[in-house]
């Protein structure tokens, strides 16, 4: 069965914006053609943005998966747990990107938010098509103007 | 003549070779059809990609491009913050995201400045934010390269309106009730959202834009969102503000609003708007409307989708549409098209709609 495609895919707050985010090109088939060789799974867990998730990119498809704090916690702990890097801190410090770069490295600097993995986490941005926040998915097309 | 020409020719009241077609944007629960249904060639998709016009619904320009669209739209939105678990525009509207059985939908999710309280606070914090300068090298981008590789596609530019920008982060009752009670602070906050919002239209008529629309939704199926009175005091001063703001750059202007508003067009045209667009007719009277202000002002959209592209046979769709073109056509200033943002009706019915559009002969 199609990993974006599970009947338990019903969400919302973070993990439903990231799941926004790659359908997309999960749709239009530039996913499969780009992550058709990876497997990649991250967690992303922002204290103020709640709840936690697991991306899971497999096979040209993927997964987002909500988890509870402890589960993002015991997932990020345990060695075995085949989770390739995590994303954590503050929501809000990293989309202020979208005002000035200066602001989100000042974030990363701070440890406000902090990445494991990064090289594996610029694959999956690469991957998933992230080029920056007003590039070609970055997903407010109707913020402003889905108010319409 | 290629779609950029055939739109401007309309919006000159002139007739066209031929009228063309106009979209709000697609939005998720049509892509899903349409992937499912039509979708891309492999051949499409790389072209697509190349030109780098993906990207999320509503603005999916491969997606009208394949169902025989001439203009779209591409609404540039403020920045977000985080508040209280919750992303909120700089203007202070929730937005909110749900993925309901695989597929995802975002929408305005409630008012965030709900108190004077809340408002100063938000002030306090230096918002609204101007909006992030690439932006609109994104739409000239896009813009351009749908002008120059896909027959003079017409990309439409816009940002929010002022209605929309007061309305939507207070909510309808402190709205109201700050109209009534504290008039000064509601023109305070019409000017501080105003001076980020000229800054956007300065951008992107700098770009080069030379047609700009504005989301403003200010009518329901029943009326007027707000007195007629609360919109001339309030929100025509500012609107009028945008009008002249572009066209001073050298531009056209046009107002999206949805809902009930043929009693605002003497307004309408008395601050020189250029276009209206939606206007769903069984919720106004276009013919009149025509008649009254044809020549003045241009109609774009006013093809009934909640209805007609929804339920309708192919056949009534384009039955129905020719006789809009016959009428609404006549002595151009007419862009046709769905009124909103393309849902999940049948594609073959959208189809209809295109064909009727594009083989209707002026007389």
């Amino acid at each position: 069965m199609s990993l974006s495609k599970t009947p338990e895919n019903n969400m919302e707050k973070f993990p439903a914006w990231l799941y926004m985010l790659i359908w997309p090109s999960s749709k239009d088939g530039r996913l499969k053609d780009a992550a058709k060789n990876y497997h990649l799974k991250f967690i992303f867990e922002f204290d103020d943005f709640p709840p936690a998730c697991i991306l899971e990119i497999k096979e040209g498809d993927f997964q987002v998966t909500p988890l509870t704090l402890v589960e993002s916690k015991s997932l990020r702990n345990k060695k075995s747990s085949g989770i390739d890097g995590w994303v954590i801190g503050s929501f809000d410090k990293l989309i202020a990107v979208s005002w000035s770069l200066k602001a989100t490295i000042g974030g990363i600097l701070s440890r406000k938010i902090r990445i494991r993995g990064v090289f594996k986490f610029l694959k999956l941005l690469k991957i998933i098509g992230y080029k920056g926040p007003f590039s070609e998915n970055q997903n407010r097309g109707n913020g402003g103007a889905l108010n319409e | 003549m290629n779609s950029t020409d055939r739109v401007l020719a309309c919006l000159n009241h002139e007739e066209p070779d031929r009228l063309p077609v106009f979209a709000l944007g697609f939005d998720y629960f049509f892509c899903d059809t349409f992937y499912r249904e039509i979708g891309f060639t492999r051949q499409e998709k790389e072209n697509y990609a190349k030109d780098g016009l993906f990207f999320a619904p509503p603005y999916n320009f491969p997606i009208h491009l394949k169902m025989g669209v001439d203009v779209g739209w591409f609404s540039v939105a403020g920045g977000i913050h985080v508040e209280e678990g919750q992303m909120v525009d700089t203007f202070g509207s929730i937005q909110t995201a749900i993925v309901k059985d695989g597929i995802p939908m975002n929408w305005f999710g409630g008012p965030y400045l709900t108190s004077e309280t809340k408002i100063k606070e938000w002030w306090a914090k230096d918002r609204p934010k101007k909006y992030g300068a690439s932006l609109f090298g994104t739409l000239k981008k896009k813009r351009d390269i749908l002008l120059k590789n896909h027959h003079g596609f017409c990309l439409i530019g816009g940002i929010p309106g002022p209605f929309e920008l007061i309305s939507m982060p207070l909510g309808f009752a402190l709205m109201s009730k700050l109209m009534r009670k504290k008039p000064e602070l509601v023109h305070e906050l019409m000017e501080r959202n105003w001076i980020v919002s000229r800054e956007a239209l300065r951008r992107q008529l700098k770009e080069g834009q030379k047609i700009i629309m504005c989301g403003d939704d200010l009518g329901m199926n029943e009326g007027l969102l707000l007195r007629k009175e609360q919109w001339q005091t309030f929100i025509k001063p500012t609107l009028k503000k945008y009008v002249d703001e572009v066209h001073n750059g050298g531009g056209k202007f046009i107002l999206h609003s949805c809902g009930k508003i043929e009693s605002l067009f003497p307004d309408f045209v008395g601050i020189g708007i250029d276009g209206v667009e939606s206007l769903k007719p069984q919720l106004n009277n276009l013919n009149k409307l025509k008649e009254k202000f044809g020549k003045q002002i241009s109609f774009l959209g006013c093809v009934d989708d909640t209805h007609l592209l929804f339920e309708g046979t192919q056949e009534e769709v384009y039955k129905t549409v020719q006789n809009q073109c016959k009428i609404l056509g006549k002595g151009g200033g007419f862009i046709p098209g769905g009124t909103n943002f393309i849902g999940n009706i049948p594609i073959a019915n959208y189809q209809a709609m295109v064909r009727a559009i594009k083989e209707y002969k002026f007389s």
